[in-house]
């Protein structure tokens, strides 16, 4: 229904002309898939002890590494905090150079501060070995008898993590360990501290950074504005964007000697985007209401 | 290709001969005059067919902007500029795709030049891989980054981790051993605001303390929240899907798919989420990811340059968006082909495969909750399900559908009088009541409280021994020597009954708020509210059947399966078949919304409940109104999207909808040669249509193709900038060769570079039914009317979906966007 007669053909026609373009990925494809399909097919995951030998050995990483020493920890921990200040730098620059959006010289810069964002997000999982704080196994042991259910927590490798480890002391005599156990459910669980604390550290300054924007734009710029030039700019912005595409290279071409002119140029150009977006959405409710 | 030619010229002959012999009925119309236009005319097309270079005729359709064959023509060099859309219009596929086959037939020719132009090629093929991986890989970071981020911050309304600031409650807890089994998420590192400020953990005092600062912190969010969105990207509001779709049916909304709605948007989600508003981040996650896939083609040319080629990046893109939204990469592909998509070729599907593979492996490997997937109410189960459970789960499906159109018709009503009153005219306000609102009737109440996801999970996870909720509060015989693995059907204690009546009331608030919510203008999403309304009734229905099940287990229905000391019924169960009945009723979704759920469930066993319940709420649904809500909201604001499920079925003709209509003015066209620069400057800045056709003369009415406004703009302002002795009394010239001019005259304009040289046509008599179906399959923007050979009028999209408004008595003029 979705794609009959017409559609199909012309739908059809660039993946059977771009032959070489269509199949070579297609091969390429199960390379990186292979991961997921290992860590979808973990079944059940945390209580079995088969899956979680089986997903040891495919795990390149953290867990193929011994416990680390504290010391170690202390170190990758450093280590953490220089991956937590790449992003943050590279976050501020983002939106700063976002901020003065526009020339086309600019718009592959941006793209590649995103990438790097971006990548420098996926570093820190990938980097952050397990520090003791990293992992834990929890055990959930459940009212038995005349023992009143118990929560045990404690930071053991994979292997450990069983209840015959994790609980301590053990609440019940030699004989009735088995069938205590059999109802406690143990789960070994990472997590990277280092992740968290970068993502919420580059929130936050975002944010910050953000505000700091909005109450510049609010409160200082219309003081330091003369406000008819302001108008003037905005008019001249206005006749020209119509024919944008062409009129961009000759409006920013003469005029725009400076590095600061240039940006001035972008950021009244963006300005004047918003308040467009701004009258559509919220004055002539065409859109999103 | 020379046979090609002489089949050309013959073909040309031919109809000349005929049109010469058989032309009684031509006199009748038009007289001998026009009889001689025409031999001069076809005398002309003659020539054409002779002077035509083989490659020229792949080149016609479209605008083709680098013709080899006029190599004396100044303008065929590409215009910049032409080719492309303004804000606000629909683009022509046809066109689009014509000029991709074009640009791939010439890298590909050139390929075997040198091994440059053979990396090129390459780089050429790989790039659509390579887009959907950078977009996969980072619309999975923006989502790890919106999982964590909204996670803190929604805890931050209720206290804070002293010991490191950072941690969100759960987190903060991680590593303490002095949680017990009753009071999970207690630690003494996790201080909530009353034991900060006014020194006690218990007490009514706290109590008070407590309330005063949720309220205050949700305030405070979706206050920020709604003014960054006004002061930086109004366009990063709503949840974005009605708006993805008609993007991706080929609409151009600038702006909408940029860096700064992106950043907005990923900014204040977190916050809308954390201010405990009843809405979701999975809409909007899709959303975002179409801003990363938008971004990221504007690196490759062969993207960038192309609105069509776009759009299949879009496709992949909202794929990867509800892939790290739900865990649920299948259900994201079939999300994209049911829910978003227009254009759907077998190549974006492989591509939408992998973005939603790369998405899904990075939220993976950044591992936001803590439990190794991707969403939080990921839940296992593997008990089996009975036959005479279907009841129920239809019951739940009835309930769904009834919940969709419900919410639906309300939600709109409420949009529309926020469209037209002057009440739409305090956004920010609104926000903040509605905040207010929700914040002081969500906090008595504990299952409110909770972040939704959370109450999601809650609801979702069966009662097994480990559990110690209110809801799980059941009734225990104490010889529990013998519990084995899932616990026998049991009484419920008082902590369940109290539980149900809070549940009941937190599914009336959630009902009333979620109207009111969506649609403010913060991001908000539509999922997991409506999951959450479902899941609060289907657990309501699950206990109720447990408990029926426990007290009257000699009923002839349930004594085959429920025995005493049997475990025959689980209300998590319920609880997502109801979430999944409710998102079917809303949205009108099937096989994506029942794959979606089979992959947070990752049991294969429950999809014929699954099946049963969605099915049941389309069903009930569409009884009360055909449309799910995202169409729904695309009608209210009128975009121009021709959806693919609906069916024209009216006898109208062509000529019945074209434009002009019978009173109005007679059609804006050019002539290929005897207009002056002046005139097309005057019949652009006098009318406004977005397109004229171009005829052979006033006499004839013959079409010669289809020009732009926009290209004629852009051209013409080229030409006076670049092309010396371009006047306003030059002469423009569309045709193959310029007419012989006075020789004081200045020097002609030629503009057959943007000329469409193929357009669409229909004869007047065609039934819209194939019209309809022309436009829908084609993705056309507009189609030429043609009477006995000769130019009629016009009919454009929008005449389409203005005819078809007014066929289903709906006012015609609410679709907007001329």
């Amino acid at each position: 229904m979705r794609e009959g007669g017409g559609t199909r053909d012309g739908g059809r026609w660039p993946a059977l002309s771009g032959g070489p373009e269509a199949r070579g990925p297609a091969q390429e494809a199960p390379r990186p898939g292979a991961p997921v399909w290992l860590w979808k097919s973990r079944p059940g995951g945390e209580g079995s002890a088969f899956a979680d030998q089986a997903w040891k050995t495919q795990d390149p990483g953290p867990s193929s590494h011994p416990l680390p020493v504290p010391e170690q920890g202390g170190s990758l921990r450093g280590r953490g905090c220089c991956v937590a200040a790449r992003p943050f730098s590279a976050s501020v620059f983002l939106f700063q150079v976002g901020g003065l959006a526009g020339p086309e010289s600019l718009r592959s810069m941006k793209l590649l501060c995103l990438v790097a964002v971006v990548g420098s997000l996926l570093v820190p999982p990938a980097q952050a070995n397990k520090s003791s704080e990293d992992i834990r196994c929890k055990c959930i042991c459940p009212p038995y008898r005349n023992i009143s259910g118990h929560i045990y927590n404690q930071n053991v490798s994979q292997k450990d993590c069983n209840c015959l480890h994790v609980v301590e002391p053990m609440p019940v005599p030699g004989h009735d360990v088995e069938a205590y156990c059999l109802l406690c459910e143990c789960k070994y669980e990472e997590r990277s501290t280092t992740t968290i604390k970068v993502i919420i550290v580059i929130y936050l300054s975002v944010v910050g950074a953000l505000l700091l924007y909005m109450a510049f734009l609010m409160l200082v710029d219309p003081l330091i504005r003369k406000p008819d030039a302001y108008t003037e700019r905005l008019h001249n912005e206005e006749e020209s964007e119509d024919a944008r595409s062409v009129a961009a290279a000759t409006f920013s071409g003469p005029r725009a000697n400076t590095v600061l002119e240039r940006v001035e140029g972008a950021q009244q150009r963006w300005k004047l985007q918003v308040q467009e977006q701004r009258k559509t959405v919220f004055d002539r409710h065409k859109m999103l209401s | 290709m020379e046979s090609e030619q002489l089949f050309h010229r013959g073909y040309y002959r031919n109809s000349y001969n005929s049109i010469t012999s058989a032309s009684s009925d031509e006199e009748l119309l038009d007289g001998a005059g026009v009889i001689m236009d025409f031999q001069t005319s076809e005398d002309d097309n003659l020539l054409d067919g002779d002077t035509v270079v083989g490659t020229h005729y792949t080149m016609t359709n479209g605008g083709s902007i680098s013709s080899s064959t006029h190599l004396l023509d100044l303008l065929d060099e590409p215009i910049p500029g032409v080719g492309t859309y303004d804000d606000f219009h629909t683009i022509d596929w046809v066109r689009e795709r014509c000029k991709d086959r074009e640009r791939h037939r010439r890298i590909n020719s050139k390929k075997k030049e040198s091994a440059w132009e053979m990396t090129k090629s390459l780089y050429d093929a790989w790039s659509g891989w390579l887009v959907v991986t950078l977009t996969g890989l980072a619309s999975g970071a923006l989502a790890g980054l919106i999982d964590i981020a909204a996670d803190w911050m929604t805890d931050l309304k209720e206290g804070i981790c002293l010991s490191a600031l950072w941690y969100n409650h759960e987190q903060c807890c991680w590593g303490s051993n002095e949680t017990t089994f009753e009071e999970r998420d207690k630690c003494p590192q996790w201080k909530t605001w009353a034991e900060l400020i006014i020194g006690q953990a218990e007490g009514p005092g706290s109590y008070i303390m407590n309330y005063i600062m949720y309220i205050f912190w949700a305030l405070s969010f979706a206050f920020l929240a709604v003014s960054l969105v006004k002061v930086f990207a109004p366009y990063a509001c709503g949840s974005g899907i009605p708006e993805i779709k008609t993007i991706l049916s080929g609409f151009i909304i600038r702006g909408y798919l940029g860096k700064w709605t992106l950043m907005i948007k990923t900014i204040t989600l977190v916050l809308a989420v954390a201010s405990g508003l009843s809405l979701g981040k999975e809409g909007p996650l899709v959303h975002v990811a179409c801003c990363c896939g938008n971004i990221f083609s504007y690196l490759f040319p062969k993207y960038s340059t192309n609105e069509a080629k776009k759009r299949e990046v879009l496709s992949a893109a909202s794929a990867a968006g509800v892939s790290v939204a739900f865990g649920a990469p299948i259900g994201g592909v079939l999300f994209s082909l049911e829910e978003v998509s227009y254009y759907f070729p077998l190549k974006t599907l492989w591509r939408s495969f992998f973005a939603a593979l790369v998405a899904a492996f990075v939220l993976r490997s950044i591992n936001p909750f803590g439990n190794s997937r991707l969403v939080l109410f990921y839940v296992e189960y593997h008990t089996p399900w009975y036959l005479f459970e279907l009841f129920p789960f239809i019951l739940l499906g009835v309930f769904g559908g009834l919940w969709g159109a419900f919410f639906i018709r309300a939600n709109i009503a409420w949009c529309r009088r926020r469209k037209s009153t002057t009440f739409g005219k305090y956004p920010v306000l609104e926000v903040i009541v509605v905040a207010a609102v929700t914040a002081v009737a969500a906090f008595p109440n504990p299952y409110t409280r909770l972040n939704t996801s959370e109450l999601i999970k809650e609801l979702f996870t069966d009662c097994g021994p480990l559990e110690s909720s209110s809801l799980c509060d059941y009734r225990n015989d104490m010889n529990a020597s013998k519990i084995v693995d899932d616990l026998p059907d049991r009484p419920a204690g008082l902590g369940v009954y109290s539980a149900i009546w809070q549940l009941c009331l937190a599914l009336i608030f959630k009902i009333i708020m979620t109207v009111f919510t969506f649609g403010i203008k913060v991001p908000s999403g539509l999922f997991i509210p409506s999951m959450a309304i479902g899941a609060i009734a289907g657990r309501i229905v699950g206990i109720a059947v447990e408990q029926l099940a426990y007290y009257h287990h000699d009923w002839f229905i349930f004594k085959e399966w429920c025995e005493v000391g049997a475990d025959c019924i689980t209300p998590g169960l319920y609880a997502m078949v109801g979430a999944a009945a409710c998102l079917g009723g809303v949205t009108r979704m099937t096989v994506s919304l029942v794959v979606i759920v089979f992959e947070l469930t990752g049991g294969l066993e429950y999809i014929v409940p699954l099946m049963a319940a969605v099915m049941t709420s389309k069903w009930v649904g569409d009884a009360f109104g055909r449309e799910g809500i995202y169409e729904a909201h695309i009608r209210l604001n009128g975009y121009p999207f021709l959806d693919a499920k609906e069916e024209f079925t009216h006898t109208t003709l062509a000529a019945d909808v074209m434009r002009p209509r019978r009173s109005d003015p007679p059609l804006a066209v050019l002539t290929q040669d005897n207009m002056t620069v002046d005139d097309i400057e005057n019949m652009i800045n006098e009318t406004s249509y977005n397109g004229f056709p171009v005829i052979m003369s006033k006499e004839s009415q013959r079409l010669v193709g289809f020009a732009l406004r926009r290209d004629l703009t852009i051209a013409i302002e080229s030409a006076r900038k670049k092309q010396e002795g371009t006047v306003g009394s030059s002469r423009v010239c569309f045709a193959q060769h310029t007419p012989s001019l006075p020789a004081e005259s200045p020097r002609p304009l030629k503009l057959r570079s943007i000329l469409d040289m193929s357009p669409f046509t229909v004869t007047d008599h065609t039934p819209m039914e194939i019209v309809v179906d022309i436009f829908r399959k084609l993705g056309l923007r507009q189609c030429l009317v043609t009477h006995n050979g000769r130019l009629l009028g016009i009919i454009t999209k929008k005449d389409i979906l203005r005819h078809m408004a007014q066929t289903a008595n709906q006012d015609p003029a609410s679709i907007m966007f001329n």
